[in-house]
């Protein structure tokens, strides 16, 4: 990692005070938080379309299909950048100023 | 081979093909042409031809068809007519309709022979039209330039008399001697006058100076406005010409010249009274002939216009009987020659409807007998239909497109409405682009009724077939965009402040050793910070490859359960076990492994070498991992993995075959060993004309094994390179933001730069331009491709077969749709 104790003696000033333990924490809990609300997006959408379009056990289970299929594509694309920035290996090096 | 539940799964729409079965109809001769209508009204029978062996002119209704050939001709002759007229054919007005067909050939056939008539007679008056309009040029031309001949003639001859009177006394003897050997031979000068095509005018003279030896004297006139030529009735530029010449061969030439030049000759007379004789009595016959023709038009217009009211009624008529006759064509004729006998596939949900057609047409036409229905046992393969609607029928195509399924098996389609749209977007990832592109097919969506009637160019008419997709595709680029955080390639900070934050407050190091995370992760899509910086490519490669390998292993362990799916639908159980479960610890032994390693990392912050790892697990398994420890345990696993990835080779390669031969050897003991010839013999017989009905094939062991070999070497081989096809998404999607941040700044940030509007309005003009053209078009275009091939190739070969063929019925609907 970057932040090594080095660095943090050197700046005192830092906005937030950076913390190992509990922002790994706070990124779980993160992730735990916004997967369910991407499990409650996808419950929610097919209670909707069991609603709005009810026709028949065969079309239902295809839309269900459809809701299932899409929220977890979603989902795992989120999932994957989430967890990619969850510890980051590199930081933002910005460029130098012109 | 009818029913519907073939193994665990409650039925889904669109994932199986409809059941299909094949009926039988015996059809009394006089129902059978309105049974047929009915049938083709309800559009859910497909007839086969069961007299393949006869050619067209033996068939039954052979003549009926001819009559309608030559019905649609005469049709199609008005529509050309018509169009020629600038008219168009009415939508379907409900006027009286001719529901007789004898009745509407009589008619068809009396308007056509009016209206070649009209036609005739028109073409007759509109040439002598021409000739004489161009007669009169003629005359008006020549004439103006005979009298000016005419009139220098004078002056010369009264400045010559008076010159003459003058030096009377010199020249007298000499001179007029000459003059009377001029007139003599004057008299016998002839003249041809007529108009020749500007462009051959030049050849013309050339020619013409040439055959006589300059024995010619040709004038010619231009005229300025081109004219209606009699012959091809196109209007040319012309000269009027006037030839003068000596003696009969001369004469002979010129009129040989001038035919080959397509030089209109006409008469005319030197004397002035008659000239003026002449063009007016041409004139009158204009003027008279114009009435005429204006008359014959009017009356041709009104026909036309008759026609275009019924037109369309006309033409579906005639397009239904053919297509009816055609149909009836296909069935073959009871011994008794009284009853029509079909054959044909229809979904088992449509067995009421096309009975009920059936007793409509019977009662309908007062038949004392009732059609019979029946459904018979086959072993042929039914052809595939799947009920869609216009949502589902374009993703539909793009499986079919590739293949389409084999009866009942797993339709890819199903998951393709989601994974498709959704893999596009993975490469197309940018919510500014993808709003651009929905809007650009709400378009077609809101204007749809509309659009769908009337005829698109190519592109446009694929683009709206697929607007559902494209919304889908667009609906996704926005998600993906947000989650990528590019909106014409600029982050915004919409969900919470960036997570990077600087190490001091004078943010001496941003540049140099970079910012520190210092809040909570940033929580939807990619932390805005990195755009711009340095380490931002490192970064997003390393996340896109990634993201990449693990939606690819997701999508091919979709496949494989699929084939799961399918067969447990079959009830094969050595699919199952020799196929389903190997491939299954095949691939997630190695990739599914992968996928684990990278989450691993992700969670922990390890800075272990992924490559080296899956590397060194080939290359020697027991060795320790140092540094590249993951977790715990993880030599142990991945030497068990290793070893049940060995295995599962054999696995699937080595039991099927055995398998299937000794199930195939078992069956024949129990089937064929009584009567093995009589059997078949009765079998081919009352398993009618086709060759399919012999269900028992030739067991060919070794094409089994090798069959088996390919599958499996394909399958082990497709396991690394379909992993790495997947990297593509990574591919397109660097390409795709790199290109818009490369219009972004070097064309927009450029133009404002330079604090100037013309400037600035010229960039975004150019900025326009290149985001629609490359980005929206090329850039669509390539990522739909990329993702139609993820899904033919990398997806559908883990369990499509895609042999089957599609269900074609008999219906009136395509046929009203299709316009030639």
């Amino acid at each position: 990692m970057w932040s090594t104790p080095l660095h943090r003696k050197i700046s005192p000033v830092t906005v937030v005070e950076v913390k190992e333990l509990p922002l790994g924490k706070a990124s779980e809990m993160g992730f735990l938080v916004t997967t369910l609300i991407f499990v409650v997006v996808g419950v929610i959408a097919s209670l909707l379309t069991r609603i709005c379009c009810n026709k028949g056990p065969s079309t239902n289970l295809l839309l269900l299909t459809l809701i299932i299929t899409a929220t977890v594509c979603c989902w795992m694309m989120w999932a994957i950048v989430y967890l990619a920035q969850m510890n980051p290996l590199i930081v933002p090096i910005l460029n130098e100023v012109e | 081979m009818g029913e519907r539940e073939g193994g665990c799964c409650p039925s889904m729409d669109l994932m199986r093909s409809e059941p299909m079965q094949l009926v039988q109809l015996i059809i009394p001769i006089e129902s059978a042409h309105l049974a047929v209508s009915y049938l083709g009204d309800l559009g859910l029978i497909q007839f086969k031809d069961l007299n393949a062996e006869k050619s067209p002119f033996q068939r039954t209704y052979a003549i009926q068809i001819k009559r309608s050939g030559e019905m649609a001709r005469k049709l199609r002759f008005f529509r050309d007519q018509m169009s020629k007229a600038g008219l168009v054919a009415q939508v379907r007005s409900p006027g009286q309709a001719i529901a007789n067909l004898d009745d509407l050939e009589v008619k068809l056939g009396d308007l056509e022979a009016e209206l070649v008539e009209i036609n005739a007679n028109g073409e007759k008056l509109q040439r002598s039209y021409n000739e004489l309009a161009e007669y009169k040029l003629v005359l008006q031309k020549a004439g103006e330039f005979f009298s000016s001949a005419l009139s220098s003639a004078e002056a010369r001859q009264r400045e010559y008399s008076s010159n003459q009177g003058r030096e009377e006394s010199l020249e007298i003897p000499l001179l007029s001697e000459q003059e009377t050997t001029d007139s003599s031979k004057q008299v016998r000068l002839g003249f041809i006058t007529g108009l020749v095509p500007r462009e051959k005018s030049m050849a013309f003279e050339r020619i013409l100076f040439r055959a006589t030896r300059g024995n010619v004297y040709l004038k010619q006139v231009v005229v300025d406005e081109p004219v209606v030529d009699p012959v091809s009735g196109d209007k040319v530029e012309k000269n009027v010409f006037a030839v003068f010449f000596s003696g009969e061969r001369a004469k002979n030439k010129i009129l040989k010249i001038c035919e080959a030049f397509g030089a209109n000759r006409y008469s005319f007379s030197e004397d002035g009274s008659k000239q003026s004789q002449l063009i007016t009595e041409v004139s009158g016959r204009l003027s008279e002939l114009k009435t005429t023709i204006d008359a014959g038009l009017v009356h041709r217009g009104n026909l036309l216009q008759t026609i275009g009211e019924q037109f369309e009624q006309w033409n579906l008529l005639v397009r239904k009987e053919k297509a009816i006759y055609h149909t009836l064509n296909m069935l073959s004729m009871d011994v008794t020659k009284k009853c029509l006998v079909a054959e044909g596939w229809s979904p088992i949900f449509a067995t009421k409807q096309i009975q009920d057609a059936l007793h409509r047409a019977t009662h309908d036409c007062n038949s004392q007998v009732e059609a019979i229905f029946q459904m018979l046992h086959t072993r042929e393969m039914p052809p595939t239909y799947f009920r869609t609607n216009k949502f589902t029928t374009a993703f539909q195509e793009i499986v079919d497109a590739y293949g389409v399924a084999k009866y009942q098996e797993a339709n890819p389609g199903v998951f393709t409405i989601v994974t498709f749209p959704f893999l596009f977007a993975v490469m197309f990832g940018d919510w500014g682009h993808g709003i651009c592109l929905l809007l650009a097919t709400l378009f077609f969506i809101v204007r749809e009724k509309k659009l769908s009637s009337q005829k698109l160019g190519d592109i446009m008419e694929m683009a709206f077939g697929g607007r559902y997709v494209i919304v889908l595709m667009s609906l996704f680029s926005i998600y993906t965009g947000l989650i990528y955080n590019e909106f014409f390639s600029v982050p915004f900070e919409l969900f919470a402040p960036s997570a990077y934050v600087c190490r001091d407050a004078t943010c001496s190091e941003a540049s140099t050793i970079g910012l520190i995370k210092g809040r909570d992760t940033y929580p939807f899509g990619v932390d805005p910070a990195w755009h711009g910086s340095r380490s931002e490519l490192p970064f997003l490669n390393s996340l896109k490859m990634k993201m990449s390998i693990l939606l690819g292993v997701a999508q091919m362990n979709l496949g494989i359960i699929l084939s799961y799916f399918n067969a447990l639908f079959f009830k094969n159980s050595i699919n199952t076990w020799f196929q389903f479960v190997p491939q299954m610890i095949f691939l997630n032994s190695l990739f599914g492994y992968l996928s684990l390693l990278i989450i691993v990392k992700w969670c922990t912050g390890s800075q272990a070498d992924l490559y080296h790892v899956m590397i060194y697990m080939f290359l020697s398994p027991t060795d320790d991992l140092g540094e590249n420890q993951l977790f715990a345990g993880q030599k142990t696993l991945q030497m068990v993995l290793l070893l049940l990835a060995l295995v599962s080779v054999p696995w699937m390669l080595l039991p099927k075959p055995f398998l299937l031969k000794m199930q195939h050897e078992r069956h024949q003991g129990e089937a064929y060993a009584p009567l093995p010839d009589t059997e078949e013999s009765l079998q081919s017989g009352a398993n009618h004309n086709d060759g399919h009905g012999h269900g028992h094939e030739e067991f060919e062991f070794s094409e089994v094994f090798v069959h088996q070999l390919i599958h499996t070497i394909e399958f082990v081989l497709g396991a690394v390179s379909n992993t790495a096809s997947y990297l593509r998404l990574w591919a397109l999607s660097l390409a795709h933001s790199e290109l818009s941040v490369v219009f972004y700044e070097k064309v927009l940030l450029l133009a404002w730069g330079y604090n100037n509007i013309f400037i600035l309005i010229i960039g975004i003009i150019i900025f326009i331009c290149a985001t629609v053209g490359v980005l929206l078009v090329m850039e669509t275009l390539s990522a739909f491709l990329h993702a139609l091939r993820l899904h033919w190739v990398e997806f559908q070969n883990k369990f499509y077969e895609g042999d089957g063929y599609k269900f074609y019925p008999f219906s009136f609907f395509v046929l009203d749709t299709e316009e030639e």
